[in-house]
């Protein structure tokens, strides 16, 4: 499921259900209800487009498009359907059509914090397509918003990364840190030094997190990755392996129920050992559990790095 | 909210508008009420109609305020009509596309025209320390100067703990239930000798749709005077979230509180007021989200928890949100997916840094679990997630244990408190559950030290569960084969739907029996396309009577599904109060008649309380729903037609059920019933 739109349809369908029977109701019944209102009554553009996000909430996406189509057709601008339309059809990979219909958005409205749902909304699609170039612009335009989301600016960031332009990376979370004090950016913008090979500054940065911090294995890693980077080959396996030695002593004695973030940790400290086979059967395990491919890149690289450093 | 780095004070502004502007002077109607505690600093906060010159008075006595808070320490915010620059916050105020949409008994969501609302930030303050205060325009006295208008600042980080939490949830309905729930609580502070120090809300405190009035009149002025000496966390609920959004922050919830953002109260940086954390001596709480937010577990939110409780190292862990992770109330946690995404992506992150409490609602039940670890499976199993499965109670099997400071996976005790106010009910059984609870009541938390104590206690301020966790030395956690397991029994059901879908084709349904009529007269069918079943009632020779055999009820919400797909058949209906065959009360649509009819069979004579000319469509589904109570019976027919009636008598507790005059049939897609 992607991110934003999801989020943004969800708090629009809430606004919608005001309508609705019951908010309290769970998506099936509510469904029910709905569809038994639109018998009675009939139709109205808000009363599909509540059935339609309730599909969504069902991962139903042949008929939440088939609601959101028949509300805008009552309603040709209705914002809330529209976006909803893009994002059903985004999960059905209808992609030119889904891009179509956030267009059809950005041209309701010029004010940019109305615009920004769509912009969100478009390079939301460029991004599941790994058009990473016009998604990196639409995030741009998204985050023009008054107040722009904190996975707006990661999801920025990321468009950056996989565009290899890995310093000015840097300097769009920075920017992100003085309008928002979020300990995410901040984490990402240490990241991101890290991979711009702004070494001193995130060793800087690393050190201080590693101080003030209880649970230090994603500190650790972090840092191993910098000595990984200045071929600092013994501290890089002690991180490791400390951040290793912490991570087991979090994990869940039941072995199938992990936080998948320790596991993608985990399999990170195993790479960074050089031991890529376990490695890379625990990123497939934080993947299967929902970790999404941006957290996982760094593990990813780690790993591809390896390999081809491998005869 | 906040925007605290944003646009500031201008109270400037607004003592200049009160010079210039020849009106009435500015009426207090909210507040004020403490916000965002910390060990150094407090925020008080109040509303007013029309504009005043804001200035807060405070001081180690009530009669010696002699400390001031005014100027830019002041955030002024104004409704959207105020003629204010540019600059000037706005309270929430509706789209005009989104008024055009509005039905007609809905309540306008904006905030009142010509409102004013102060946010005094006293800081600089010694920790720990108790502050009387007064709030003024100008030289005019608003509210405070008594004993009853202070703030206490927070013990800081590591300080020994030694505290009292109230935890409230699904509150705002504006009911009698809720004031009894305050009062139950308000009484068993005194009685205890003990009060309140901090006020946790988990969410659904203005229903329906989170409007400002709503929030005004179901939750700042019915707790406003605790609200005026204690201070509230809150937690987006869904009803909130109708009008307010955790993604940009908006809305009337986000108006009305101030909380920590930037790690002012300890913890990490949230950025936004959506989730946040803070520390209170030797406790960390966190506050999520679980409503309008990314839910993932690399969404930025758990990003933010992950990064927050990295650095965490209070000895207490206690998280609080809206949805819960395990429930059967009037949700349920293993089919609706914020339940499950709260379960599966968030649990093991708290689990893993050493969660001891989890505070939720949204189901409107109180539910308490074993001490549990590493749940995480749909569905919810007590199977190898159990750490110790007795009840807590350090009279009964005895405290949970666990070992000293945050200790990962060593066992979370989840409640789920959202039977605050509004109608309580229970869907099913939560295996994990020690105690479940259909009763209006809140939560006290006593935490003096390594002891944890936690006490339901109902609206007649009666002590309903008890549970300790105790946190001392070294804990080796096992988990329990074979748990405990809560009895798991329909008549403990108070919200039932019967599709029929588990029930066998030709047979009788299960939990439902012939009253009176040919045993033979109630089968379960299939549909021709085989996916769904229904109830075939046939009543030939003489009329079918049957009830649901398993629960009894004297309040009732009944909702049933007809359909006369035989040309022939004429009539059927709901039971209600059905004590034996010749005493209940039933409702059926004529459709051969073309009427409605209630009536009350009272030793097998049967009285007419009500008939109406209804039009009846052969084929074509009928939702008959009936709302009952001793007062009045409302009927609707398929959301269109609505009568109501008195029932002539005091409803006995009895059972529900349906009715088919003789020579008619009908079929039965499903019932719903909710018992009060």
């Amino acid at each position: 499921m992607t991110t934003w739109m999801l989020r943004f349809c969800t708090l629009l369908a809430m606004a919608t259900m005001a309508l609705s029977t019951s908010a309290h109701d769970n998506p099936g019944d509510v469904v029910h209800a709905l569809t038994h209102r639109i018998e009675t009554d009939g139709p109205t553009a808000r009363i599909l487009a509540a059935r339609a996000f309730e599909y969504t909430f069902l991962r139903q996406w042949d008929q939440a498009v088939s609601d959101f189509d028949a509300a805008l057709e009552l309603q040709p601008s209705y914002g809330v359907a529209l976006t909803g339309l893009a994002q059903a059809l985004s999960h059905q990979e209808n992609f030119s059509r889904a891009e179509a219909v956030a267009k059809r958005g950005l041209e309701l409205d010029i004010d940019p914090a109305r615009q920004a749902p769509f912009w969100a909304a478009l390079a939301e699609i460029h991004t599941v397509q790994a058009d990473w170039s016009p998604a990196l612009y639409a995030w741009r335009q998204a985050l023009k918003s008054p107040r722009p989301e904190v996975d707006w600016y990661l999801s920025e960031a990321d468009c950056l990364a996989h565009l290899d332009r890995y310093t000015e990376r840097v300097s769009a979370l920075a920017e992100a840190t003085t309008r928002n004090p979020s300990v995410v950016l901040h984490r990402s913008w240490i990241r991101a030094l890290v991979d711009a090979g702004a070494l001193d500054d995130a060793s800087r940065e690393i050190e201080l997190g590693l101080a003030g911090a209880r649970w230090k294995s994603s500190w650790l890693l972090l840092r191993a990755r910098v000595h990984a980077q200045r071929q600092e080959r013994a501290q890089q396996e002690s991180d490791a392996e400390a951040a290793l030695a912490e991570i087991r002593q979090r994990w869940n004695p039941k072995q199938s129920d992990q936080d998948p973030i320790l596991v993608a940790d985990a399999g990170l400290a195993f790479a960074l050992l050089g031991q890529d086979t376990v490695a890379r059967e625990l990123m497939d395990k934080a993947r299967a559990q929902g970790v999404s491919e941006s957290h996982l890149t760094d593990l990813e690289q780690l790993i591809g790095e390896a390999s081809l450093a491998t005869p | 909210m906040r925007r605290r780095y944003a646009a500031t004070l201008l109270v400037a502004f607004s003592i200049a508008l009160t010079v210039v502007v020849n009106a009435a002077p500015g009426t207090l109607y909210r507040g004020p009420y403490l916000q965002n505690a910390t060990p150094t600093s407090v925020v008080v906060v109040w509303r007013t109609e029309g504009a005043t010159a804001p200035i807060l008075h405070y001081g180690s006595k009530p009669d010696g305020l002699n400390k001031t808070v005014a100027g830019s320490a002041i955030t002024l915010r104004v409704s959207g009509d105020v003629d204010a620059p540019d600059t000037v916050p706005r309270l929430y105020k509706e789209s005009a596309e989104a008024a055009a949409k509005r039905r007609g008994g809905d309540h306008d969501p904006s905030t009142a025209a010509n409102t004013y609302q102060y946010e005094a930030l006293v800081s600089g303050l010694p920790n720990d320390s108790k502050f009387f205060y007064a709030i003024y325009d100008g030289d005019r006295k608003l509210a405070g100067g008594d004993p009853d208008h202070y703030f206490v600042t927070q013990r800081p980080a590591g300080a020994k703990t030694d505290m009292r939490v109230w935890v409230l949830g699904d509150s705002g309905k504006g009911s009698n239930d809720q004031i009894m729930v305050y009062d139950a609580i308000g009484d068993y502070a005194k009685k205890t000798k003990r009060p309140i120090d901090h006020f946790i809300h988990v969410g659904d405190m203005a229903y329906d749709d989170g409007t400002d009035w709503e929030f005004q009149k179901r939750f700042f002025e019915p707790y406003q005077a605790m609200l005026r000496n204690t201070v509230v966390w809150p937690s987006l609920g869904n009803h909130e979230g109708v009008t307010s959004q955790g993604i940009s922050g908006s809305g009337p919830y986000f108006d009305a509180y101030v909380v920590p953002i930037s790690g002012e109260a300890g913890g990490a940086p949230s950025g936004t007021e959506a989730y946040y954390s803070f520390d209170i001596s030797e406790v960390h709480f966190i506050c999520m989200d679980s409503h309008d937010l990314d839910r993932k577990p690399d969404g930025a939110m758990a990003q933010w928890l992950r990064a927050d409780l990295e650095q965490a190292t209070a000895k207490w862990l206690i998280a609080f949100w809206h949805h819960p992770p395990y429930s059967k109330g009037t949700h349920d946690s293993d089919t609706e997916h914020r339940e499950i995404e709260m379960r599966e992506s968030f649990m093991p992150i708290l689990e893993s840094a050493g969660v001891d409490i989890t505070l939720t609602g949204h189901s409107h039940i109180y539910e308490r679990s074993m001490l549990m670890d590493g749940a995480y499976a749909t569905p919810t199993v007590a199977d190898g997630v159990i750490l110790d499965d007795g009840d807590g109670n350090p009279q009964g099997d005895g405290a949970y244990e666990k070992s000293e400071g945050l200790n990962p996976n060593e066992g979370s005790v989840n409640i789920v408190a959202g039977h605050g106010g509004t109608t309580n009910g229970r869907m099913g059984t939560m295996p994990v559950m020690r105690e479940i609870l259909i009763e209006h009541g809140s939560v006290m938390l006593d935490i003096e030290k390594d002891t944890l104590t936690g006490v339901m206690v109902d609206k007649f301020g009666a002590s309903r569960d008890l549970f300790s966790i105790v946190k001392r030395g070294t804990v080796k956690p096992t988990r329990v084969e074979n748990p405990w397991q809560p009895r798991d029994d329909i008549s403990l059901l108070t919200r039932l739907t019967f599709d029929f879908a588990d029930d066998v084709v030709g047979e009788a349904p299960r939990h439902w029996r012939v009253a009176s009529g040919k045993q033979t007269g109630m089968t379960v069918g299939s549909t021709t396309d085989g996916k769904g079943r229904y109830m075939r009632a046939q009543a030939t020779g003489e009329a079918l009577l049957g009830v649901y055999d398993k629960g009894k009820t004297t309040g009732f919400q009944y909702e049933a599904y007809l359909n006369f797909s035989d040309a022939s058949a004429g009539a059927a209906g709901c039971v209600f109060g059905y004590v034996d065959d010749k005493n209940y009360w039933r409702t059926v649509v004529d459709g051969g008649a073309g009427v409605i009819r209630a009536s009350r069979i009272s030793d097998g004579i049967e009285t007419v309380l009500l008939e109406k000319p209804i039009e009846v469509e052969r084929g074509k589904t009928l939702k008959l729903k009936l709302v009952g109570s001793d007062e009045k019976v409302v009927v609707e027919l398929s959301g269109n037609d609505a009568f109501e009636f008195a029932p002539g008598a005091s409803l006995p507790k009895g059972h529900l059920g349906f009715y088919v005059p003789a020579n008619s049939g009908v079929e039965f897609g499903s019932f719903r019933f909710r018992l009060f």
